[in-house]
């Protein structure tokens, strides 16, 4: 949308905030119907999709083997990758990945890893050798609206739906096959500021007339693994604090759809 | 391309199928929100999804053509969709890929409509088991005429080749890695004509004549498919809203 | 589906044949081709018997052209003294989507408001975002109308300090410097929902 007509549009989504609505009819804290399958590319070892309202996310896991990093010998290496494909939107580009698809990859990642969510330590083969070498693909299909709770979703379904072969001491593939050493389930909670109304799952329109926006990731425990504060704008610590709290509620009724389609799987 | 497999059993191929059968295809059309027009398609076990935008503006400005739009197709493949995986981004077999398909389509549509502008066809394939390319282009076909963009008529697309010296129809992984010949083709049915042919591998004069007898049969039967996932698609929403 | 003479239902995609050309005009969602008509979009076949024409009632996502009786949003880009300049924006129903083809249209004087307006300046200023009716395509620029209650200006700023104008009591006035402006606004003025 040319940024004059946002302009108008954010007016009139400032006035249905003044008195508490959005403009799809949720509550502030409601999130869009959430969809998540997994298993739905069998090339992967592990795949997600992930869909919340009309933004629609496929993650793919490809486990490969290499040498460690020389600072952490004794862990797996995990590498998460977006791309913002010219099919999920007109505003999108072909080409190297640019600032938006790094930081929406780099929350993603962070979240995960700095939860503890995967055992790296279990990813070794052969210590300060060869480990386990994970690359989480993250595929926008169709954007509108909250890329980081829905890539966050995807990505950690695929690592739960990912089955990889077992290694024999060379670390040559058997034929069997294992899960990945999982311990948490990390969920992000995307806020967005308008106005002066903080509200969970900006869609679209929102996200294009917010003033700024957090995500939060939180663990099965209330812990919280990662923050970003994104856009240009700022918040006050009551603020952080609220979105933290509501962010616990909503990851756990995130998590327990997540479980629920893990049980499924096994 | 030598390998030992056998390619025949009882005159049935390695997935079980007759020389001159298709394997399963299902098309699903308007599945993205953003897009002006999308489609999914299913061909054996290849998984891709397509999404077309435009007419619009074309940009940059030098690209634009004064009676007619232009076509841009993007082939890309998600770095999960192979066994061993893929570095993401642009890759010289997708940009090649997006020019062949640009070229097979563009011949059934009427861009005159629109000058200045630009119609850009994006295929992104999930999931790939051989003959990725005339899957995507049989769905963009579909993709485009679910965006409204006129055309003379669909677009189906369908490889032919050759195992053990046999011509057979939509090869499998292992046929296509280990056949003697592939043979891409995209048919503008009414016409009569082709679209698209690529070839690699060996043939005769003689066997190509056959392979392009039996592709375009192949086409057709393709063709069917893409008519009826768009009456599926438009006639249920009749009855919907009835 | 319009009533006049015989109509025929039938759906139809692109490809099908659906007339000779001695008997129809291609109408939209049709063309001919070697003295056959064919149709071009996916949709339901009408075939107008009284005005001979064959075309096809499009059930697929439309392409957004602009067309006259449309309503569309623009900036006014330039002020003359009989008619002002406006870069198209988007067409209603349509925001976030881009404009496919002319972009540049005009308003004249005669066509800004229902009321005689002698000087267009007291009515439209650069910057201005309006809504209005395209009342004709042909030619190089699109022409636009303002004249009814609910077309015209729906945003604009104040021409010393560039904030937003509000509306106090039918008068358009700066918070800031108290400068009071005239436009022939729209019905919603600040308030529209696109």
């Amino acid at each position: 949308m040319s940024s004059v007509l946002s302009d108008i549009k954010k007016d009139y989504i400032i006035s249905l905030l003044k008195n508490g609505k959005r403009e799809d009819g949720r509550g502030l804290n409601d999130m869009r119907d959430l969809k998540i399958e997994l298993g739905i590319a069998n090339k992967a070892e592990g795949s997600c999709f992930v869909q919340i309202g009309d933004t629609k996310v496929i993650a793919g896991v490809k486990c490969e083997t290499g040498a460690p990093f020389p600072d952490t010998p004794n862990q797996g290496v995990f590498t998460t990758n977006a791309e913002l494909i010219p099919m999920a939107s007109p505003d999108f580009e072909a080409g190297p990945p640019r600032e938006d698809s790094i930081e929406l990859a780099r929350i993603v990642d962070r979240g995960i890893r700095e939860s503890g969510a995967i055992d790296f330590q279990k990813l070794v083969i052969k210590e300060g050798e060869l480990v386990r070498v994970l690359f989480v693909d993250i595929h926008i299909m169709d954007y509108n609206g909250n890329l980081f709770d829905a890539a966050g979703i995807a990505a950690i379904g695929a690592l739960y739906n990912t089955k990889m072969p077992v290694l024999d001491e060379e670390g040559k593939k058997t034929e069997e096959l294992m899960p990945l050493p999982m311990k948490k389930i990390p969920v992000p909670c995307t806020y967005a500021k308008i106005a002066d109304s903080i509200l969970y799952d900006p869609s679209m329109e929102e996200e294009s007339v917010m003033d700024s926006r957090i995500t939060a990731t939180t663990e099965d425990n209330g812990r919280i693994s990662a923050m970003q504060k994104g856009d240009v704008g700022s918040f006050k610590k009551e603020e952080i604090l609220d979105i933290v709290r509501r962010s616990k509620v909503k990851g756990d009724e995130v998590r327990a759809l997540l479980k629920e389609k893990f049980s499924e799987m096994r | 391309m030598e390998k030992d497999i056998k390619f025949f059993t009882n005159g049935k191929r390695i997935d079980g199928r007759a020389i001159d059968e298709l394997r399963n295809i299902k098309i699903e059309v308007g599945v993205f929100k953003r897009a002006d027009g999308s489609s999914y398609i299913e061909w054996g076990g290849n998984k891709i999804y397509c999404a077309v935008y435009g007419p619009r503006e074309a940009y940059p400005r030098f690209l634009q053509k004064s009676d007619r739009a232009i076509l841009k197709c993007r082939y890309n493949m998600a770095s999960f969709a192979v066994e061993e995986r893929k570095r993401p981004g642009p890759s010289r077999r997708g940009v090649e890929i997006g020019k062949v398909t640009q070229g097979a389509l563009e011949p059934a549509l009427l861009l005159e409509n629109f000058p200045k502008c630009m119609v850009e066809v994006n295929i992104e394939v999930i999931q790939a088991d051989a003959g990725t390319r005339c899957a995507g282009i049989t769905a963009a076909s579909v993709a485009l005429a679910n965006a409204g963009i006129p055309m003379k008529e669909l677009v189906p697309a369908c490889a032919a080749g050759k195992v053990e010296d046999k011509i057979v129809l939509d090869l499998c992984k292992e046929e296509d890695n280990y056949g003697q010949a592939d043979l891409p083709l995209a048919l503008l049915p009414r016409r009569n004509e082709f679209s698209l042919l690529q070839m690699d591998g060996d043939l005769t004069e003689e066997q190509l004549e056959e392979a392009l007898d039996l592709g375009r049969k192949g086409c057709l039967q393709v063709y069917e498919i893409q008519k009826e996932a768009l009456k599926k698609k438009y006639i249920t929403e009749d009855v919907l809203n009835e | 589906m319009e009533a006049n003479g015989e109509t025929k239902k039938e759906f139809v995609i692109p490809g099908d044949y659906i007339g000779v050309a001695e008997e129809f005009l291609p109408g939209n969602g049709a063309y001919e081709e070697n003295g056959k008509i064919y149709a071009t979009l996916v949709g339901n076949l009408d075939l107008d018997m009284s005005r001979r024409s064959a075309s096809v009632v499009s059930k697929t996502n439309v392409v957004p052209q602009l067309k006259e009786g449309d309503i569309v949003y623009g900036e006014v880009v330039s002020v003359k003294p009989q008619m002002v300049y406006v870069d198209l924006l988007a067409l209603e129903g349509y925001a976030d989507k881009k404009l496919s083809a002319n972009t540049k249209a005009r308003i004249y004087v005669s066509q800004t408001d229902k009321k005689y307006v002698k000087t267009i300046s007291t009515e439209f200023r650069n910057g201005d975002i309006v809504r209005a009716r395209v009342v004709d395509t042909q030619g190089d620029a699109v022409r636009l109308s303002t004249a009814e209650d609910n077309l015209g200006v729906i945003r604009a700023v104040c021409g010393v300090c560039k904030k937003t104008l509000q509306m106090k009591d039918g008068k358009l006035e700066c918070e800031y410097c108290s400068s009071k402006e005239t436009r022939k606004t729209a019905s919603d003025y600040l308030k529209a929902k696109l």
